[in-house]
């Protein structure tokens, strides 16, 4: 075990620095920053000036190297349009998007395991297709249309829910969340339904599949006959079996659901990381768009170790 | 069992350890107020350092906390503001000026000459967004308490109205401190003081209850960065703000039918214009699909050319089916109202026809594969409404009377770089709006029209943005002299003839001028200003 550990961090460190370089590199070739700063007319001096200032006059490799040696110190610079640091307006902004991220896994995982399941344990019922084409739906439709057309029927139309922004905060355990106040989870339900509907959808189909598959095995037949009673035959003996495909797509969904809000962020005005990354993209904010892809990199490593040691305790056969 | 019970205890350690990292949210803490007004822009604030950045949004919001010098009235004319008086000497390189007494900041501490001279160190020192509004300033210092003298490095008739860019800050709070305190400490001495901020969520703004000047209506202002239009739209429908701007097209289409919304329209100043690169030698060596021409030649330098392509651009269908109707005609980048509009200039008429005839008078006739020659159009494709759009019909336009244009569109962050003058050389034929908020147009001349040449700027940071490199001795001396000029009336008569030869030389083209669109709940009435600029004391509670 403590091999394993040894291994993936030194595995996670070799990844860092090759996004770093990849990161770094990619940024220094999209336009110059300085440009957006100042104003057209600004003369050649100021210009320089902002330049020199902001250390963009050095070699490529040698900003590289400062670049590294400030992230081993935690210091990604600051933002150039936010002047605040990099690294601490994104970790400002990183529960407003945890508490959407939370509430869309918890979703898919409610739904996307207990529907895929039900269509997979009976695939002909009326209902199991009726799952299925919605499924289809939840693939097909573009985020951004599903969040207009939620915001229109549920916000505008019936004003069951707010249009847009992040609720009231409150306290749950010393964490400041939205989700510890009624107001809070008015404003989180259609931002979340809209993240999760693809991530339903794939968790469907796949246990669906999965459960096609397993249904058909001999010691499933085994344990019928045995008279275990059908819930268990499904979620104890049949569900376990399909679960490491599952997990491995979860993890990735989830991976990929704290990184890349910004659609729904924009839809929603919710003030998270993904808003953050788009502006910042937009107007050529190294810091921020470094310290960003270097957190995700560090983000996906950790998920997929939990993910690796989550195998082990759904498939007692798999060693680490 | 057990399974699934460690499972949730990993993602329960998962999402304790990240809300390690929950960042610090400000409380609210005030009483109920009178009167509030929820107001919803593209975009947020930035940043609280009112030097970094000169951006409409940043501006309209950091203006309710900070004030300036001399402010903009409604018609862009100019008012005291914290400045009561403003005095130059003969020649308008010495200017005095007598500010305003008895103002306090958020506080409580006194506003004096000390703060003045702190700020324009300030905004000299690192000032990213307005530090060229200080650029012809040599020396400032105060004379006395209520006295600020400042000293220019040419004689400048126009600093009135670099002195409405520059937000006065509290000497006492920010000397000495560093960025992050900078940042989060916001003391100003305008209309309404900073409750609470909440970065892309919410700006909290409370009337100043000392303010020295007219109080506002309106007791408390939030602001509600909400960037997606739609969603804007929806707010507004929804009754969860009062005021939206940036409405699109067919948003306002829509909400023009409703009956309890109100959509409030108003001309704006910024102008939509083409540069035309005018050098006899290539303008553009390095651009990807550069000008192609029979000879070699670039017909671009010759002026029946430029005035082929003007009369070639139908800018009334632009505005019509393009623009829905909202914007208005540009015949010059001078707007109505200005110092210096002529009010004789007129766009040259659509007459597809007559261009053809120029074009081939001017030695470029039809080749064999129909076209006459071959240009490329730079436009950025998400900075203005349409821009894509206009810039795809523009070169429908050329292709029409025989010239081959490519539209090349980009995005704005890589736009600004791609077309900056002496740096890449990229572009000949560029599209972008301007816009010059001092009303002066002897300053929109000073960036368009003064003389530019290919390898270097005739004067630094005069032609800044003279694209075409467009060059006449009379027009520069005619500028310079207007720039010297005290007397209103007689630089309008100067600017009058600068604009009318740049018109004759075919300099640049202006095609149209985007209305800004607005729309407002019942609660309130708006007045919008033509700067674009939003401000909770253009609104008006309904009784």
């Amino acid at each position: 075990m403590f091999k394993f550990l040894v291994k993936r961090i030194y595995q996670m460190i070799i990844v860092l620095l090759v996004v770093s370089f990849i990161v770094f590199f990619m940024t220094s070739v999209i336009g110059n920053p300085v440009h957006t700063m100042l104003p057209e007319r600004a003369s050649q001096e100021q210009v320089d000036q902002v330049v020199k200032m902001l250390g963009l006059d050095k070699p490529l490799h040698v900003q590289y190297l400062i670049f590294l040696r400030n992230a081993l110190k935690g210091d990604f610079g600051r933002s150039y349009t936010h002047f605040q640091p990099a690294l601490k307006l994104i970790f400002s902004r990183f529960p407003a998007t945890l508490e959407i991220v939370v509430v869309a896994m918890m979703m898919t995982i409610v739904l996307g395991i207990s529907l895929g399941v039900y269509s997979g344990a009976y695939p002909k019922r009326r209902s199991s297709k009726f799952i299925m084409g919605w499924s289809i739906a939840g693939i097909s439709l573009p985020s951004f249309w599903v969040g207009m057309v939620l915001i229109f029927f549920l916000s505008v139309r019936l004003g069951w829910f707010p249009v847009s922004g992040r609720g009231d905060l409150g306290s749950f355990f010393g964490i400041r969340t939205s989700l510890a106040t009624l107001d809070g989870w008015k404003h989180i339900i259609l931002p979340s339904i809209t993240l999760a509907g693809i991530n339903i959808a794939t968790i469907i189909r796949l246990v669906r599949a999965g459960m096609l598959e397993t249904m058909r095995q001999d010691y499933i037949k085994f344990a019928k006959a045995k008279g275990v009673n059908s819930r268990d035959v499904l979620f104890k003996h049949a569900l376990k079996n399909i679960l490491i495909p599952v997990v491995t797509i979860f993890g990735l969904q989830l991976g990929e659901l704290i990184a890349f809000t910004t659609i729904t962020e924009t839809i929603y005005a919710w003030p998270g990381m993904g808003k953050l990354l788009i502006d910042a993209i937009n107007n050529l904010d190294r810091p921020i768009v470094s310290a960003y892809l270097l957190f995700v990199a560090v983000l996906f490593v950790v998920i997929n170790f939990i993910v690796d040691i989550l195998y082990t305790l759904i498939d007692p056969r798999v060693e680490i | 069992m057990k399974k699934l019970l460690v499972l949730l205890l990993t993602f329960a350690m998962l999402l304790s350890t990240v809300s390690v990292f929950a960042g610090g949210q400000t409380e609210t803490v005030e009483e109920e107020p009178v009167s509030e007004v929820i107001i919803a822009l593209p975009g947020d604030v930035t940043t609280w350092n009112p030097y970094m950045r000169n951006e409409v949004i940043s501006n309209s919001i950091q203006r309710h906390v900070f004030e300036t010098l001399i402010y903009s009235a409604s018609d862009l004319s100019p008012e005291p503001g914290l400045a009561l008086s403003w005095d130059a000497n003969d020649d308008a390189s010495v200017w005095t000026i007598k500010l305003r007494e008895g103002v306090t900041f958020h506080n409580g501490n006194p506003f004096t000459a000390e703060d003045v001279v702190f700020s324009f160190d300030f905004c000299k020192a690192d000032g990213r967004g307005w530090a060229d509004s200080l650029g012809n300033f040599e020396s400032w210092r105060a004379l006395d308490d209520y006295t600020v003298e400042v000293k220019t490095i040419i004689p400048d008739v126009l600093l009135p109205s670099h002195l409405r860019n520059i937000a006065i800050v509290d000497k006492e709070t920010l000397e000495g401190q560093d960025p992050e305190f900078i940042e989060n400490t916001v003391v100003g001495t305008g209309r309404y003081q900073l409750v609470e901020y909440v970065k892309d969520d919410r700006v909290v703004l409370e009337v100043n209850e000392d303010y020295w000047g007219e109080k506002p209506e309106i007791d408390r202002v939030v602001f509600r960065p909400i960037p997606q239009a739609g969603t804007r739209t929806a707010s507004l429908m929804a009754g969860e703000v009062d005021l939206i701007s940036n409405v699109p097209v067919r948003d306002a289409e829509m909400l023009e039918s409703r009956n309890d919304v109100k959509v409030v329209t108003e001309g704006g100043i910024s102008t939509m214009m083409f540069a035309m690169g005018q050098t006899e030698e290539n303008p553009s060596p390095n651009a990807p699909m550069p000008i192609q021409s029979p000879d070699g030649s670039n017909p671009l330098a010759k002026r029946e050319v430029r005035q082929a392509i003007i009369h070639a651009v139908n800018e009334k269908e632009i505005i019509d089916k393009i623009m829905g109707g909202y914007a208005s005609p540009a015949p010059t980048p001078v707007p109505e109202g200005f110092n210096g509009y002529n009010p004789s200039l007129k766009k040259y008429e659509y007459n597809p026809a007559g261009a053809e005839q120029l074009l081939d008078a001017a030695g470029y006739p039809r080749q064999a594969d129909g076209y006459r020659f071959e240009i490329t159009l730079d436009a950025p494709n998400d900075r203005y409404i349409n821009d894509a759009a206009i810039a795809t019909a523009v070169a429908g336009y050329l292709e029409k009377v025989g010239i081959k244009c490519n539209p090349n569109t980009m995005s704005r962050s890589v736009f600004w770089g791609y077309i900056r003058m002496y740096e890449g050389y990229n572009s000949h034929f560029i599209m972008s709006a301007w816009s010059e908020p001092s009303a002066e147009s002897a300053l929109i001349a000073k960036d368009l029209l003064y003389s530019a040449y290919l390898d270097v700027p005739k004067r630094d940071g005069w032609g800044g943005v003279n694209r075409g490199f467009y060059s006449n001795e009379r027009v520069d001396e005619l500028i310079e002299k207007a720039l010297a000029t005290v007397d209103y009336a007689e630089r309008d008569k100067i600017m009058q003839e600068v604009w009318k030869i740049a018109w004759d030389d075919a300099a640049l083209f202006t095609t149209h001028s985007e209305d800004a669109i607005y729309a407002v709940s019942p609660r309130v009435e708006y007045a919008p200003r033509i700067d674009q600029h939003v401000f909770a004391w253009d609104l008006s509670l309904v009784e």
